[in-house]
Protein backbone atom coordinates (compact mmCIF):
# COMPACT_ATOMS: atom_id res chain seq x y z
CA UNK A 1 0.00 0.00 0.00
CA UNK A 2 1.49 3.73 -1.48
CA UNK A 3 2.06 5.61 1.79
CA UNK A 4 2.85 9.14 2.43
CA UNK A 5 4.82 9.16 4.92
CA UNK A 6 5.91 12.94 7.08
CA UNK A 7 8.83 13.81 8.44
CA UNK A 8 8.82 16.95 11.03
CA UNK A 9 11.84 19.34 11.13
CA UNK A 10 12.48 18.02 14.49
CA UNK A 11 12.42 14.52 13.56
CA UNK A 12 15.59 14.26 11.26
CA UNK A 13 15.99 10.66 12.52
CA UNK A 14 16.58 7.38 10.80
CA UNK A 15 14.55 5.91 13.91
CA UNK A 16 11.91 7.62 13.54
CA UNK A 17 8.51 5.44 14.33
CA UNK A 18 6.74 6.72 10.88
CA UNK A 19 9.59 5.40 8.72
CA UNK A 20 9.75 2.24 10.46
CA UNK A 21 7.89 -0.06 7.76
CA UNK A 22 8.82 2.24 4.89
CA UNK A 23 8.63 0.75 1.74
CA UNK A 24 10.82 2.42 -0.80
CA UNK A 25 9.53 0.40 -4.11
CA UNK A 26 6.30 2.16 -2.95
CA UNK A 27 6.37 4.85 -0.60
CA UNK A 28 7.47 8.72 -0.35
CA UNK A 29 8.68 10.87 2.20
CA UNK A 30 7.15 14.38 2.74
CA UNK A 31 9.36 17.11 3.94
CA UNK A 32 8.46 20.75 3.68
CA UNK A 33 9.64 24.18 4.72
CA UNK A 34 6.81 26.14 5.71
CA UNK A 35 6.55 29.93 6.97
CA UNK A 36 4.24 28.96 9.22
CA UNK A 37 6.69 27.03 11.51
CA UNK A 38 9.57 29.48 11.08
CA UNK A 39 7.71 31.99 12.53
CA UNK A 40 4.61 31.22 14.81
CA UNK A 41 7.16 32.87 17.22
CA UNK A 42 10.31 34.45 15.90
CA UNK A 43 12.74 31.98 16.25
CA UNK A 44 16.60 32.70 16.76
CA UNK A 45 17.75 32.99 13.23
CA UNK A 46 20.18 30.36 14.47
CA UNK A 47 17.69 27.84 15.78
CA UNK A 48 16.30 28.20 11.90
CA UNK A 49 19.33 27.48 10.23
CA UNK A 50 20.06 24.75 12.42
CA UNK A 51 15.97 22.94 11.69
CA UNK A 52 16.50 23.77 7.66
CA UNK A 53 19.52 22.77 7.09
CA UNK A 54 19.14 19.71 9.68
CA UNK A 55 15.89 18.69 7.40
CA UNK A 56 17.89 19.13 4.44
CA UNK A 57 20.55 17.01 5.06
CA UNK A 58 18.20 14.01 6.15
CA UNK A 59 16.82 14.20 2.93
CA UNK A 60 19.73 13.67 1.31
CA UNK A 61 20.45 11.04 3.43
CA UNK A 62 17.21 9.41 2.56
CA UNK A 63 17.73 9.81 -0.74
CA UNK A 64 21.20 8.19 -0.65
CA UNK A 65 19.34 5.05 1.03
CA UNK A 66 17.69 5.07 -2.41
CA UNK A 67 14.23 6.76 -0.34
CA UNK A 68 12.06 9.17 -2.61
CA UNK A 69 11.77 11.93 -0.88
CA UNK A 70 9.05 14.65 -2.08
CA UNK A 71 10.94 18.07 -0.49
CA UNK A 72 9.58 21.67 -0.63
CA UNK A 73 11.77 24.18 -0.05
CA UNK A 74 10.29 27.55 1.67
CA UNK A 75 11.75 29.54 -1.41
CA UNK A 76 9.14 27.33 -3.73
CA UNK A 77 6.63 29.62 -4.88
CA UNK A 78 3.69 27.10 -5.04
CA UNK A 79 4.42 26.36 -1.55
CA UNK A 80 1.44 27.15 0.91
CA UNK A 81 3.44 27.78 3.75
CA UNK A 82 1.75 25.48 5.90
CA UNK A 83 2.24 21.66 6.77
CA UNK A 84 -1.38 21.15 6.12
CA UNK A 85 -1.16 22.58 3.16
CA UNK A 86 1.91 20.83 1.78
CA UNK A 87 0.69 17.86 2.84
CA UNK A 88 -2.56 18.53 0.75
CA UNK A 89 -0.62 19.03 -1.94
CA UNK A 90 1.36 16.06 -1.77
CA UNK A 91 -1.42 13.76 -1.48
CA UNK A 92 -2.36 15.45 -4.76
CA UNK A 93 0.83 14.70 -6.53
CA UNK A 94 1.80 11.25 -5.42
CA UNK A 95 -1.71 9.56 -4.54
CA UNK A 96 -1.22 7.88 -1.68
CA UNK A 97 -3.13 5.12 0.38
CA UNK A 98 -2.20 6.69 3.54
CA UNK A 99 -0.61 9.05 5.32
CA UNK A 100 1.73 8.03 8.43
CA UNK A 101 3.57 10.49 10.72
CA UNK A 102 5.20 10.68 14.71
CA UNK A 103 3.52 12.29 16.73
CA UNK A 104 5.21 16.17 17.17
CA UNK A 105 6.51 18.11 20.04
CA UNK A 106 3.77 20.93 20.20
CA UNK A 107 0.19 21.06 20.88
CA UNK A 108 -0.84 23.36 18.51
CA UNK A 109 0.93 21.20 16.03
CA UNK A 110 -0.95 18.09 17.63
CA UNK A 111 -4.29 19.74 17.13
CA UNK A 112 -3.20 20.49 13.28
CA UNK A 113 -1.92 17.52 12.78
CA UNK A 114 -5.96 15.81 14.21
CA UNK A 115 -7.27 17.65 11.02
CA UNK A 116 -4.86 15.94 8.68
CA UNK A 117 -7.65 13.23 7.58
CA UNK A 118 -10.07 15.41 7.18
CA UNK A 119 -7.93 17.61 4.70
CA UNK A 120 -6.77 14.55 3.20
CA UNK A 121 -9.78 11.98 3.21
CA UNK A 122 -7.31 9.67 3.77
CA UNK A 123 -6.27 7.25 6.75
CA UNK A 124 -3.77 9.15 8.81
CA UNK A 125 -1.77 7.52 11.18
CA UNK A 126 0.06 9.04 13.88
CA UNK A 127 2.75 6.85 15.26
CA UNK A 128 4.22 7.15 19.37
CA UNK A 129 7.30 9.22 19.39
CA UNK A 130 9.70 5.86 20.00
CA UNK A 131 12.50 8.54 20.81
CA UNK A 132 11.77 9.11 24.19
CA UNK A 133 11.96 6.28 26.27
CA UNK A 134 9.09 6.92 28.05
CA UNK A 135 5.47 7.18 26.04
CA UNK A 136 2.60 9.68 27.00
CA UNK A 137 0.74 6.71 27.63
CA UNK A 138 3.02 5.42 29.96
CA UNK A 139 3.50 8.62 31.70
CA UNK A 140 0.39 9.14 32.13
CA UNK A 141 -0.48 6.00 33.63
CA UNK A 142 2.75 6.61 36.26
CA UNK A 143 1.60 10.22 36.68
CA UNK A 144 -2.18 8.35 37.40
CA UNK A 145 -0.76 6.48 40.59
CA UNK A 146 0.97 10.13 42.24
CA UNK A 147 -1.89 11.84 44.18
CA UNK A 148 0.61 15.06 43.58
CA UNK A 149 3.14 14.94 40.60
CA UNK A 150 5.89 16.11 42.53
CA UNK A 151 8.59 18.45 40.73
CA UNK A 152 10.99 17.70 44.01
CA UNK A 153 14.50 16.63 42.63
CA UNK A 154 15.61 14.92 45.88
CA UNK A 155 14.68 11.94 48.29
CA UNK A 156 15.81 14.35 51.30
CA UNK A 157 12.60 16.97 50.13
CA UNK A 158 10.03 14.41 50.01
CA UNK A 159 7.86 15.73 52.82
CA UNK A 160 5.73 12.57 53.04
CA UNK A 161 2.14 14.00 52.09
CA UNK A 162 3.29 12.52 47.95
CA UNK A 163 2.45 8.94 47.61
CA UNK A 164 5.74 8.76 45.52
CA UNK B 1 11.00 13.72 39.41
CA UNK B 2 13.21 11.13 41.61
CA UNK B 3 10.70 8.48 41.22
CA UNK B 4 10.25 8.85 38.20
CA UNK B 5 13.75 8.82 37.52
CA UNK B 6 14.84 5.69 39.43
CA UNK B 7 11.56 4.17 37.61
CA UNK B 8 13.41 5.14 34.62
CA UNK B 9 16.72 3.62 35.41
CA UNK B 10 15.12 0.23 36.70
CA UNK B 11 13.00 0.30 33.30
CA UNK B 12 15.94 0.67 30.88
CA UNK B 13 18.20 -0.84 33.30
CA UNK B 14 20.82 2.28 33.15
CA UNK B 15 23.34 2.35 35.64
CA UNK B 16 21.88 -0.61 37.39
CA UNK B 17 23.40 -4.01 39.32
CA UNK B 18 20.66 -5.91 38.62
CA UNK B 19 17.87 -4.63 41.12
CA UNK B 20 20.14 -1.87 42.85
CA UNK B 21 21.84 0.92 41.53
CA UNK B 22 25.71 1.49 40.76
CA UNK B 23 27.06 2.02 44.13
CA UNK B 24 23.73 1.65 45.51
CA UNK B 25 22.79 5.58 45.16
CA UNK B 26 20.92 7.06 42.81
CA UNK B 27 21.98 10.73 43.09
CA UNK B 28 25.06 12.13 43.27
CA UNK B 29 23.40 15.83 42.57
CA UNK B 30 25.18 16.73 46.08
CA UNK B 31 28.38 16.47 44.43
CA UNK B 32 27.95 18.23 41.35
CA UNK B 33 27.73 21.73 42.82
CA UNK B 34 31.47 22.89 43.66
CA UNK B 35 32.64 26.37 42.13
CA UNK B 36 34.93 26.38 39.56
CA UNK B 37 38.56 27.23 41.12
CA UNK B 38 40.59 29.71 38.68
CA UNK B 39 43.03 28.31 36.19
CA UNK B 40 40.60 25.39 35.61
CA UNK B 41 41.29 25.07 31.70
CA UNK B 42 37.90 24.48 29.65
CA UNK B 43 38.18 22.62 26.87
CA UNK B 44 37.44 23.77 23.77
CA UNK B 45 34.50 22.05 22.21
CA UNK B 46 34.51 21.12 18.38
CA UNK B 47 33.02 23.32 15.78
CA UNK B 48 30.85 22.39 12.56
CA UNK B 49 32.03 24.58 10.05
CA UNK B 50 28.88 25.36 7.16
CA UNK B 51 29.18 22.91 4.55
CA UNK B 52 27.37 23.94 1.13
CA UNK B 53 23.87 22.71 1.99
CA UNK B 54 24.06 24.97 5.69
CA UNK B 55 25.34 27.93 3.51
CA UNK B 56 22.44 27.81 1.39
CA UNK B 57 20.35 27.70 4.15
CA UNK B 58 22.07 30.34 6.28
CA UNK B 59 21.69 32.88 3.41
CA UNK B 60 17.77 32.34 2.70
CA UNK B 61 17.38 32.59 6.75
CA UNK B 62 19.60 36.11 6.33
CA UNK B 63 17.17 36.98 3.56
CA UNK B 64 13.84 35.70 5.00
CA UNK B 65 14.50 36.07 8.78
CA UNK B 66 17.43 38.62 9.12
CA UNK B 67 14.89 40.79 11.55
CA UNK B 68 14.96 37.73 13.75
CA UNK B 69 16.34 38.03 17.26
CA UNK B 70 20.22 36.69 17.15
CA UNK B 71 22.24 36.18 14.17
CA UNK B 72 23.47 33.07 11.99
CA UNK B 73 27.12 34.36 12.11
CA UNK B 74 29.35 31.99 13.72
CA UNK B 75 27.23 28.77 12.85
CA UNK B 76 28.69 25.60 14.03
CA UNK B 77 26.57 23.23 15.54
CA UNK B 78 26.18 19.61 14.32
CA UNK B 79 23.34 19.69 11.39
CA UNK B 80 23.91 16.02 10.79
CA UNK B 81 23.39 12.61 12.38
CA UNK B 82 27.62 11.98 12.08
CA UNK B 83 28.39 15.12 13.73
CA UNK B 84 26.04 15.14 16.36
CA UNK B 85 27.54 11.81 17.31
CA UNK B 86 31.28 13.45 17.00
CA UNK B 87 29.83 16.26 19.54
CA UNK B 88 28.75 13.59 21.81
CA UNK B 89 32.40 11.43 21.47
CA UNK B 90 34.06 14.61 21.79
CA UNK B 91 31.92 15.47 25.18
CA UNK B 92 32.25 12.34 26.82
CA UNK B 93 36.09 11.95 26.39
CA UNK B 94 37.12 15.51 27.07
CA UNK B 95 34.46 17.12 29.27
CA UNK B 96 31.77 15.01 30.95
CA UNK B 97 34.80 13.80 33.47
CA UNK B 98 34.58 16.88 34.78
CA UNK B 99 30.71 17.89 34.08
CA UNK B 100 29.48 16.57 37.19
CA UNK B 101 31.63 18.87 39.51
CA UNK B 102 31.02 22.20 37.75
CA UNK B 103 28.05 21.16 36.16
CA UNK B 104 26.22 24.47 38.59
CA UNK B 105 29.29 26.62 37.85
CA UNK B 106 29.21 29.65 35.68
CA UNK B 107 32.34 32.20 34.13
CA UNK B 108 32.20 35.11 32.61
CA UNK B 109 33.30 34.31 28.82
CA UNK B 110 33.08 30.57 28.95
CA UNK B 111 29.58 30.35 28.02
CA UNK B 112 29.25 26.70 27.51
CA UNK B 113 31.92 25.56 30.12
CA UNK B 114 31.47 21.38 30.77
CA UNK B 115 28.10 21.11 29.04
CA UNK B 116 27.61 18.90 26.90
CA UNK B 117 26.23 20.80 23.91
CA UNK B 118 23.91 17.70 22.84
CA UNK B 119 20.61 19.19 23.39
CA UNK B 120 20.38 20.47 20.03
CA UNK B 121 20.98 17.10 18.59
CA UNK B 122 18.56 15.42 20.70
CA UNK B 123 16.03 17.53 20.22
CA UNK B 124 16.31 18.12 16.63
CA UNK B 125 16.35 13.56 15.89
CA UNK B 126 19.88 13.79 15.21
CA UNK B 127 21.37 12.17 18.05
CA UNK B 128 19.22 9.34 19.98
CA UNK B 129 19.16 10.09 23.87
CA UNK B 130 19.79 6.55 24.44
CA UNK B 131 22.97 6.57 22.58
CA UNK B 132 24.14 9.59 24.64
CA UNK B 133 23.28 7.53 27.83
CA UNK B 134 25.19 4.61 26.60
CA UNK B 135 27.98 6.34 25.70
CA UNK B 136 28.01 7.93 29.26
CA UNK B 137 27.56 4.13 31.07
CA UNK B 138 30.40 2.90 28.61
CA UNK B 139 32.79 5.74 29.98
CA UNK B 140 31.96 5.40 33.88
CA UNK B 141 32.18 1.17 33.52
CA UNK B 142 35.66 2.08 31.47
CA UNK B 143 36.89 4.43 34.58
CA UNK B 144 37.67 7.60 32.64
CA UNK B 145 34.92 8.84 33.67
CA UNK B 146 33.67 8.89 37.85
CA UNK B 147 30.16 8.00 38.52
CA UNK B 148 29.31 11.82 39.85
CA UNK B 149 29.37 13.24 36.10
CA UNK B 150 27.95 10.13 34.47
CA UNK B 151 24.71 9.90 36.95
CA UNK B 152 24.39 13.75 36.70
CA UNK B 153 24.27 13.71 32.52
CA UNK B 154 22.37 10.78 32.32
CA UNK B 155 19.59 11.82 34.71
CA UNK B 156 19.31 15.19 33.01
CA UNK B 157 18.68 12.82 29.76
CA UNK B 158 16.55 10.09 30.94
CA UNK B 159 15.23 11.43 34.36
CA UNK B 160 14.52 15.55 33.89
CA UNK B 161 13.88 15.77 29.81
CA UNK B 162 11.64 12.71 29.68
CA UNK B 163 9.66 14.08 32.63
CA UNK B 164 8.99 17.31 31.45
CA UNK B 165 7.65 15.71 28.43
CA UNK B 166 5.31 13.97 30.12
CA UNK B 167 4.19 16.76 32.29
CA UNK B 168 3.63 18.86 28.70
CA UNK B 169 1.40 16.42 27.09
CA UNK B 170 -0.26 15.73 30.34
CA UNK B 171 -1.05 19.00 31.72
CA UNK B 172 -1.34 20.61 27.86
CA UNK B 173 -3.02 22.48 26.94
CA UNK B 174 -4.37 24.46 30.25
CA UNK B 175 -0.85 24.49 31.21
CA UNK B 176 -0.04 27.27 28.53
CA UNK B 177 -2.39 28.91 30.41
CA UNK B 178 -1.30 28.62 34.62
CA UNK B 179 0.32 31.88 35.98
CA UNK B 180 0.07 30.81 39.73
CA UNK B 181 1.78 33.79 40.82
CA UNK B 182 0.11 36.07 38.88
CA UNK B 183 2.83 37.76 37.49
CA UNK B 184 1.87 40.18 34.60
CA UNK B 185 5.02 42.29 34.04
CA UNK B 186 5.64 42.62 30.42
CA UNK B 187 8.85 41.60 29.70
CA UNK B 188 11.44 44.19 29.23
CA UNK B 189 13.29 45.46 26.57
CA UNK B 190 16.96 44.19 27.99
CA UNK B 191 15.89 40.33 27.38
CA UNK B 192 16.05 41.46 23.59
CA UNK B 193 19.29 44.50 24.03
CA UNK B 194 20.73 42.57 26.94
CA UNK B 195 21.68 46.58 27.61
CA UNK B 196 21.46 46.16 31.49
CA UNK B 197 23.55 46.85 34.26
CA UNK B 198 23.05 43.80 35.75
CA UNK B 199 26.27 41.78 35.05
CA UNK B 200 24.77 38.53 35.12
CA UNK B 201 22.03 38.93 32.97
CA UNK B 202 23.89 40.95 30.35
CA UNK B 203 26.02 37.86 30.50
CA UNK B 204 23.08 35.72 29.53
CA UNK B 205 21.29 37.42 27.08
CA UNK B 206 23.95 38.58 24.69
CA UNK B 207 25.74 34.81 24.88
CA UNK B 208 21.92 33.66 23.85
CA UNK B 209 21.67 36.34 21.43
CA UNK B 210 25.48 35.63 19.77
CA UNK B 211 24.79 31.65 20.10
CA UNK B 212 21.16 30.59 20.74
CA UNK B 213 22.07 28.80 23.60
CA UNK B 214 22.76 29.26 27.03
CA UNK B 215 23.86 26.79 29.99
CA UNK B 216 20.71 25.17 32.43
CA UNK B 217 22.09 27.70 35.32
CA UNK B 218 21.97 30.61 33.10
CA UNK B 219 18.99 29.83 31.88
CA UNK B 220 17.28 28.88 35.55
CA UNK B 221 19.09 30.87 38.05
CA UNK B 222 19.99 34.01 36.12
CA UNK B 223 17.18 35.14 33.30
CA UNK B 224 14.71 32.79 34.74
CA UNK B 225 15.17 34.27 38.84
CA UNK B 226 14.84 37.47 37.32
CA UNK B 227 12.04 36.89 35.56
CA UNK B 228 9.97 35.23 38.47
CA UNK B 229 11.19 38.06 40.70
CA UNK B 230 10.31 40.80 38.95
CA UNK B 231 6.89 38.87 38.09
CA UNK B 232 7.24 39.08 34.47
CA UNK B 233 3.97 37.60 32.71
CA UNK B 234 4.60 33.74 31.80
CA UNK B 235 3.38 33.89 28.26
CA UNK B 236 6.09 36.26 27.80
CA UNK B 237 8.83 34.60 29.25
CA UNK B 238 7.27 31.16 27.69
CA UNK B 239 7.32 33.01 24.16
CA UNK B 240 10.71 34.59 24.88
CA UNK B 241 12.70 30.92 25.67
CA UNK B 242 11.11 29.54 22.54
CA UNK B 243 12.29 31.92 20.65
CA UNK B 244 16.12 32.29 21.69
CA UNK B 245 17.23 28.37 22.40
CA UNK B 246 18.22 26.24 19.79
CA UNK B 247 17.37 23.59 21.82
CA UNK B 248 13.69 24.91 22.37
CA UNK B 249 10.48 23.08 21.31
CA UNK B 250 7.47 23.77 23.79
CA UNK B 251 7.24 20.41 25.05
CA UNK B 252 10.66 20.94 26.97
CA UNK B 253 10.51 24.50 27.25
CA UNK B 254 7.17 25.40 29.01
CA UNK B 255 7.81 22.88 31.75
CA UNK B 256 11.36 24.22 32.53
CA UNK B 257 10.03 27.97 32.25
CA UNK B 258 5.88 27.87 34.02
CA UNK B 259 7.09 24.49 36.01
CA UNK B 260 10.65 25.12 37.14
CA UNK B 261 11.38 28.89 36.51
CA UNK B 262 8.22 30.47 37.36
CA UNK B 263 6.49 28.59 39.57
CA UNK B 264 3.80 29.00 37.26
CA UNK B 265 2.33 26.13 38.19
CA UNK B 266 2.00 26.10 41.80
CA UNK B 267 3.80 23.31 42.16
CA UNK B 268 7.25 22.51 44.77
CA UNK B 269 10.08 22.46 42.47
CA UNK B 270 10.30 25.99 41.94
CA UNK B 271 10.90 26.51 45.67
CA UNK B 272 14.17 25.11 45.79
CA UNK B 273 15.37 27.79 43.21
CA UNK B 274 14.31 30.23 44.25
CA UNK B 275 16.36 29.61 47.94
CA UNK B 276 19.44 28.68 45.75
CA UNK B 277 18.98 32.10 44.50
CA UNK B 278 20.54 33.87 47.40
CA UNK B 279 23.81 31.18 47.28
CA UNK B 280 24.32 31.36 43.44
CA UNK B 281 24.23 34.95 42.83
CA UNK B 282 26.85 35.69 44.89
CA UNK B 283 30.27 33.85 44.28
CA UNK B 284 29.52 33.07 40.73
CA UNK B 285 33.24 34.37 39.60
CA UNK B 286 32.63 38.06 40.36
CA UNK B 287 29.21 37.83 37.85
CA UNK B 288 28.02 39.93 40.17
CA UNK B 289 29.45 41.61 42.70
CA UNK B 290 29.24 39.66 46.14
CA UNK B 291 26.40 41.61 48.25
CA UNK B 292 25.62 40.63 51.75
CA UNK B 293 22.32 39.25 51.76
CA UNK B 294 21.61 40.47 54.88
CA UNK B 295 18.11 42.70 55.21
CA UNK B 296 20.51 45.57 55.55
CA UNK B 297 21.84 45.21 52.09
CA UNK B 298 19.04 44.19 50.36
CA UNK B 299 18.50 47.91 49.11
CA UNK B 300 20.21 51.42 47.98
CA UNK B 301 23.09 52.41 45.84
CA UNK B 302 25.23 49.15 45.66
CA UNK B 303 22.52 46.30 46.27
CA UNK B 304 22.45 43.86 44.18
CA UNK B 305 18.68 44.21 42.37
CA UNK B 306 18.19 40.63 42.95
CA UNK B 307 18.34 41.32 46.51
CA UNK B 308 15.86 43.73 46.78
CA UNK B 309 13.77 41.39 44.20
CA UNK B 310 13.98 38.49 46.09
CA UNK B 311 12.97 40.72 49.32
CA UNK B 312 9.90 42.05 47.28
CA UNK B 313 9.02 38.83 45.47
CA UNK B 314 8.85 36.94 49.30
CA UNK B 315 7.36 40.14 50.73
CA UNK B 316 4.52 39.87 47.70
CA UNK B 317 3.87 36.41 47.99
CA UNK B 318 4.50 35.88 51.57
CA UNK B 319 1.09 34.08 52.41
CA UNK B 320 1.67 31.62 50.06
CA UNK B 321 5.39 31.13 50.54
CA UNK B 322 5.14 30.82 54.71
CA UNK B 323 3.60 27.36 53.75
CA UNK B 324 6.56 26.17 52.02
CA UNK B 325 9.35 24.68 54.62
CA UNK B 326 12.08 26.18 52.71
CA UNK B 327 10.60 29.84 52.81
CA UNK B 328 8.32 30.20 55.87
CA UNK B 329 11.45 32.24 58.05
CA UNK B 330 12.12 34.34 54.84
CA UNK B 331 8.48 34.79 54.16
CA UNK B 332 7.99 36.12 57.51
CA UNK B 333 10.86 38.16 57.53
CA UNK B 334 10.04 40.09 54.55
CA UNK B 335 7.01 40.09 55.37
CA UNK B 336 7.86 41.75 59.61
CA UNK B 337 7.82 45.06 58.07
CA UNK B 338 4.21 45.01 57.95
CA UNK B 339 1.66 47.79 56.73
CA UNK B 340 3.36 51.34 56.27
CA UNK B 341 3.81 54.15 53.93
CA UNK B 342 3.52 52.68 50.66
CA UNK B 343 4.09 49.09 51.75
CA UNK B 344 1.57 46.26 52.24
CA UNK B 345 0.70 44.02 54.78
CA UNK B 346 2.05 40.44 53.93
CA UNK B 347 0.14 38.70 51.48
CA UNK B 348 -1.68 41.38 49.71
CA UNK B 349 0.47 41.64 47.08
CA UNK B 350 2.26 44.90 47.74
CA UNK B 351 5.87 44.25 48.13
CA UNK B 352 8.66 46.21 50.71
CA UNK B 353 11.42 46.51 48.63
CA UNK B 354 10.00 46.50 45.26
CA UNK B 355 10.99 50.56 44.32
CA UNK B 356 14.55 50.06 44.82
CA UNK B 357 14.65 46.78 43.03
CA UNK B 358 12.86 47.79 40.49
CA UNK B 359 14.80 50.77 39.21
CA UNK B 360 18.12 48.62 39.78
CA UNK B 361 16.90 46.10 37.55
CA UNK B 362 15.94 48.83 35.35
CA UNK B 363 12.66 48.10 35.23
CA UNK B 364 9.28 50.69 35.72
CA UNK B 365 8.47 50.56 39.32
CA UNK B 366 4.56 49.27 40.35
CA UNK B 367 3.74 51.96 42.19
CA UNK B 368 5.62 55.50 43.24
CA UNK B 369 7.56 55.66 45.72
CA UNK B 370 10.02 57.89 47.85
CA UNK B 371 13.42 57.87 46.86
CA UNK B 372 14.82 56.69 43.12
CA UNK B 373 18.01 54.62 44.92
CA UNK B 374 19.33 53.54 41.65
CA UNK B 375 22.43 51.81 40.94
CA UNK B 376 22.95 48.44 42.04
CA UNK B 377 24.39 46.84 39.28
CA UNK B 378 28.29 46.49 38.40
CA UNK B 379 28.80 47.14 34.33
CA UNK B 380 28.79 51.05 33.35
CA UNK B 381 26.26 50.64 30.59
CA UNK B 382 23.75 52.73 30.02
CA UNK B 383 20.09 52.37 31.64
CA UNK B 384 17.73 49.88 29.27
CA UNK B 385 15.71 51.63 26.84
CA UNK B 386 13.06 50.85 28.98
Amino acid sequence: MSTLRVVLGDQCSAGLSALADLNPETDTVLMAEVLSECTYVRHHQKKIVLVLSAMRHFARALRARGVTVDYVTLDDPDNTQSLRGELVRAVARQRPARVVATECGEWRLAQDMNGWHEATGLEVEIRDDTRFLCSIRQFRAWAGGKRRCGWSSSTARCDGSTRC
Amino acid sequence: MEFFYREMRRQHAVLMDGGVPVADRWNFDAENRKRLPAGVPVPEPPQFQPDAITQDVIALVRARFGDHFGTCDGFNLPVTAADARLALDDFVANRLPQFGDWQDAMKTGAPTLFHALVSTSINAGLLDPRLAVQAAEAAWRAGTVPLNAAEGFIRQIIGWREFVRGIYWLKMPDYAQLNALAATRALPQFYWDANTRMNCMHHAIADTRAHAYAHHIQRLMVTGNFALLAGLDPADVDEWYLIVYADAYEWVEMPNVRGMALFGDGGDRRVQAVCRVRRLHQPHERLLRPVPLRREGRRGERGCPFNALYWDFMARHAAALRRQPAHGDAAAHAGADGPGPGRGPAGTGRGVAGGDGCRGAGLTPRRGRGHAAAGAAVRPLTRSSR
